[in-house]
């Protein structure tokens, strides 16, 4: 099946404006001040949704819904979030225990039907919400996508302002709404299947920076995250990290062409200066090439290896030096490729050490007609005559 | 924008809080406010954020655009792929617009300019993405008869600014370097 990427865009972008609703809510209903973090649309396997619901670890509701489209709505908390959120419930309804966790169905059904009526309003079809269920281990296996399929994911998250609890809000569309809403019509989508083959390879970069930055600054690191998402091409700088970070950005120009930034934080930068230059008081040159020099060897390994699986060239710039906002960094990223495309990508992973005292993110936003050919296998270089015109070089 | 949540259920079981009224705006959103509003917008790398204020009307709004010039069918979908807020010309007409609905007079507008840096230049593809954006912006506002009344624009550094009512305060952070209100 081929995904279409427009119409992951457009769900994608419902998502988010029912984030917005469910930020609206809960200052009504909790008097929670919350921000909204722009969701993403990802292909996830069974495994995928499995690990990151781990309900061993997670408090939350599933909300099934049928109709127009079926699938599943999950409010999911951390457990000391959810302890958190009980607390203010239990708090309102006056000490109740019993209305605290029928306020939590509640708060569910409020929050995430803000969420599916704007697909429902978008597709012109009912949505039923079924009654809510606590997401405990036989809940989530009643929506773990079935084995072998690539599945969707939309993820969106709201993070209350003063206390920072997070509420983590999945949908997982059906088999059936998958291929019924979000299959391409023509050849232009993405294929699905190569998407999943395609995060493997992404995951597989990550693993090999993560041991090249251990062997570059004899710092043990590991591989946190490392996946694709898709949102409105707008959106994409706001997926990252809000911090100041330092590091590089990085064109490509082939199949698939695009940017690829590899960012520090500035503890870890400084660490990444002295492993290469031990004992030396190096000034702001010498640092800055040295992040420089490191960003090409990362940007390598991780680009090569896609260049290699997809029997495709991928040319690399010259890096750039960054020192700023790490959305500030993307912005003109993404607004080289919103000319020519409305919805973006974002292969991010995220390599630190268990406790987060050294991290590094790479990014590599790419153009999303070049990714879908060279997935799709029409990438080879010498029997492309349009590759000129499409690179945009 | 969260503007309307009439049709959620009332619960008689919780207690009603009252609504705290800052606002975010994304990349591609704008935003209008009242007398107490506080809008917040972050990461401005090359695109840029307008402000507008008629502070007899205490109204003001916020718009962070991401590309100059909007393309010719932009109404062909209904916004739908192509929000027009995304663009600095059709951002700033809708910014107007808006706060003209929300009580301004289009007369008394007036505006702030922030963001169009130049973060970087590969190829001449990103070229001055950041100017144009600038550019696109002053141009619209100056066929809207809007005047431009202060402006932190240009240079390679990020921004996020707060734009609060009643006045159109704009205050300007940088990831380094002073805040400054304009």
């Amino acid at each position: 099946m081929n995904l279409d990427v427009r119409a992951l865009g457009r769900f994608s972008r419902l998502a988010d404006e029912g984030a917005a609703r469910a930020a609206a809510a809960l200052s009504v209903m909790l008097g929670v001040e919350s921000e909204v973090v722009a969701g993403r649309v990802g292909v996830a396997t069974r495994d995928d949704v499995r690990r990151e619901l781990a309900p061993e670890s997670h408090v939350g509701v599933v909300v099934p819904f049928r109709g127009g489209v079926s699938g599943n709505a999950l409010l999911v908390f951390d457990q000391p979030d959810a302890e958190t959120v009980l607390a203010s419930l239990t708090a309102l309804a006056g000490g109740n225990d019993a209305l605290a966790e029928s306020g939590l169905a509640e708060l569910a059904n409020v929050l995430l039907s803000g969420f599916v009526d704007g697909w429902a309003n978008h597709l012109g079809k009912e949505i039923l919400a079924e009654p809510p269920v606590a997401l405990n281990a036989a809940a989530v296996e009643t929506v773990l996508p079935e084995p072998g399929v690539p599945a969707l994911a939309f993820r969106n998250r709201l993070t209350a302002t003063e206390t920072g609890t997070e509420f983590g809000v999945y949908l997982l569309p059906s088999r059936e709404a998958v291929e019924t809403v979000f299959a391409a019509t023509d050849d232009e989508g993405l294929p699905a299947e190569r998407l999943l083959t395609f995060s493997e390879l992404v995951r597989d970069g990550a693993a090999q920076a993560s041991a090249h930055v251990s062997a570059l600054t004899g710092i043990e690191t590991v591989v946190e995250v490392a996946g694709l998402s898709f949102a409105p091409v707008e959106r994409v700088p706001s997926l990252v990290s809000p911090d100041t970070r330092l590091g590089v950005v990085l064109e490509l120009v082939g199949l698939p062409s695009g940017y690829i930034a590899i960012l520090f934080d500035e503890a870890s930068a400084s660490h990444v200066v002295d492993a290469l230059m031990p004992g030396m008081d190096a000034d702001a040159d010498l640092r800055q090439s040295a992040i420089m020099e490191v960003g090409n060897i990362l940007t390598s390994g991780f680009v090569d290896g896609w260049a290699n699986d997809l029997g495709t060239t991928i040319d690399i710039s010259p890096p750039t030096y960054v020192h700023d906002v790490a959305p500030a960094i993307l912005e003109p990223v993404a607004a080289s490729l919103a000319t020519t495309q409305d919805v973006g990508m974002l292969v991010e992973s995220l390599v630190r050490t268990p406790s987060g005292t050294f991290t590094c993110e790479i990014y590599v936003v790419p153009e999303e007609r070049g990714l879908a050919r060279a997935l799709a296998g029409r990438g080879g270089r010498e029997d492309d005559p349009d590759l000129q015109a499409d690179t945009g070089a | 924008v969260p503007s309307d949540i009439g049709d959620l259920p009332v619960y008689s079981s919780l207690p009603v809080a009252s609504a705290v009224p800052v606002v975010r705006v994304g990349i591609g959103e704008l935003a209008v406010g009242g007398a107490d509003a506080r809008l917040k917008s972050s990461g401005f790398g090359s695109c840029v954020g307008v402000s507008l204020c008629d502070p007899e009307a205490g109204v003001v709004g916020l718009l962070h655009a991401m590309l100059p010039v909007a393309p010719a069918d932009l109404q062909a979908d209904g916004g739908a792929d192509h929000p027009p807020a995304r663009y600095a010309d059709e951002g700033v007409r809708a910014l107007v617009a808006a706060t003209v609905e929300a009580g301004a007079t289009r007369s008394r507008l007036v505006a702030k300019l922030v963001g169009g840096s130049r973060m970087f230049a590969f190829g001449g593809t990103e070229g001055t993405i950041g100017d144009r954006n600038v550019e696109a912006a002053r141009a619209t506002l100056a066929a809207l008869g809007v005047p431009v009344v202060a402006e932190d624009v240009g240079g390679a550094v990020g921004r996020s600014v707060e734009l609060t009512g009643p006045d159109g305060d704009l205050t300007v952070s940088r990831a380094v370097g002073e805040d400054q209100t304009i």
